[in-house]
């Protein structure tokens, strides 16, 4: 049940306690709506993330839901307040199928 | 995605015509049935007809206004102050489209979430973000489907269940619901 999927985290401004920094997160996933035929005019199943979970340390930022009008490879872009002291950054995802997974990223401020 | 047109959305015509055509129908029966010269039926018949028609459809159109379609969203009257979309008028691809949003809550509230609505894609809720603890002002940006030209609708929740919304017009020169096979 553990769905690995590459990520790319990027933190856009100074990485200093109190201030806010925006996150650009995109996950690579295809998405697939369920009305897309594949070469060989087959159905191809749907098959999205449809939850995820974005936290830091223990404490969430949010959770969002999403259908299949989020385009292929799902790029989020939210503020963040950076922490006082080093914690993670955790991103965690659930597909349609019920497979989980995450990827965090350590926060240090400088 | 298959272009799959809004069955819901055609209905109160279909049942209007279906009503008008069995008015028609049973009208002209009736005129057969009392040939011999009495009151013809008819059009007592098509008018009862077509109120029936007419409470049909309007049970429809409540119907739809549950799901979020763009009429039933605009008649929500919701504030629209405070929620700012970036969205380009016009949209290359509609696989694609970036959309940034910025939403500010009015004073004294704070923000607990939003949702992003494209009313004329075949599931028209994009996405619905429930922040953990809210906040007076938050941008989000991503990248997201559309079937065709449309007002994509942003919903803003604050912290008094009072809610806002705004639209933001696109044109999509080719549909993320095409089908080439």
């Amino acid at each position: 049940m553990d769905l690995k999927l590459p990520t790319r985290i990027s933190l856009i401004g100074a990485l200093q306690a109190g201030r806010t920094v925006e996150v650009r997160l995109l996950i690579g996933h295809a998405m697939d709506t369920g009305y897309r035929n594949d070469d060989q005019g087959r159905p191809v199943a749907k098959n999205i993330l449809e939850w995820l979970r974005v936290s830091v340390g223990e404490v969430a930022l949010f959770e969002l839901d999403m259908g299949i009008a989020v385009a292929a490879n799902p790029y989020l872009s939210f503020p963040l307040q950076v922490p006082p002291q080093a914690s993670t950054l955790r991103v965690q995802w659930r597909d349609d199928r019920g497979q989980q997974g995450e990827v965090s990223k350590l926060l240090i401020p400088e | 995605m298959r272009n799959r047109q809004n069955p819901l959305a055609r209905t109160p015509l279909v049942a209007a015509w279906c009503g008008i055509q069995n008015a028609v129908r049973r009208g002209i029966a009736s005129c057969q049935r009392h040939a011999d010269g009495r009151a013809l039926p008819l059009w007592p018949s098509l008018s009862r007809r077509l109120f029936a028609c007419g409470l049909l459809a309007c049970g429809w159109s409540l119907r739809a206004q549950a799901q979020p379609s763009a009429p039933g969203l605009a008649a929500l009257g919701l504030p629209t102050d405070g929620i700012q979309i970036e969205l380009d008028p016009l949209s290359d691809t509609g696989n694609a489209i970036p959309l940034g949003l910025r939403i500010t809550a009015p004073a004294g509230l704070r923000i607990t979430g939003f949702e992003i609505v494209a009313p004329d894609n075949p599931v028209p809720r994009v996405l619905q973000l429930r922040l953990s603890t809210p906040v007076p002002e938050y941008r989000f940006a991503t990248r997201i489907r559309l079937n065709g030209s449309q007002a994509v609708w942003v919903l803003a929740r604050f912290s008094d269940g009072s809610r806002h919304a705004a639209s933001a017009a696109t044109v999509v020169t080719s549909s993320a619901c095409f089908d080439g096979t």
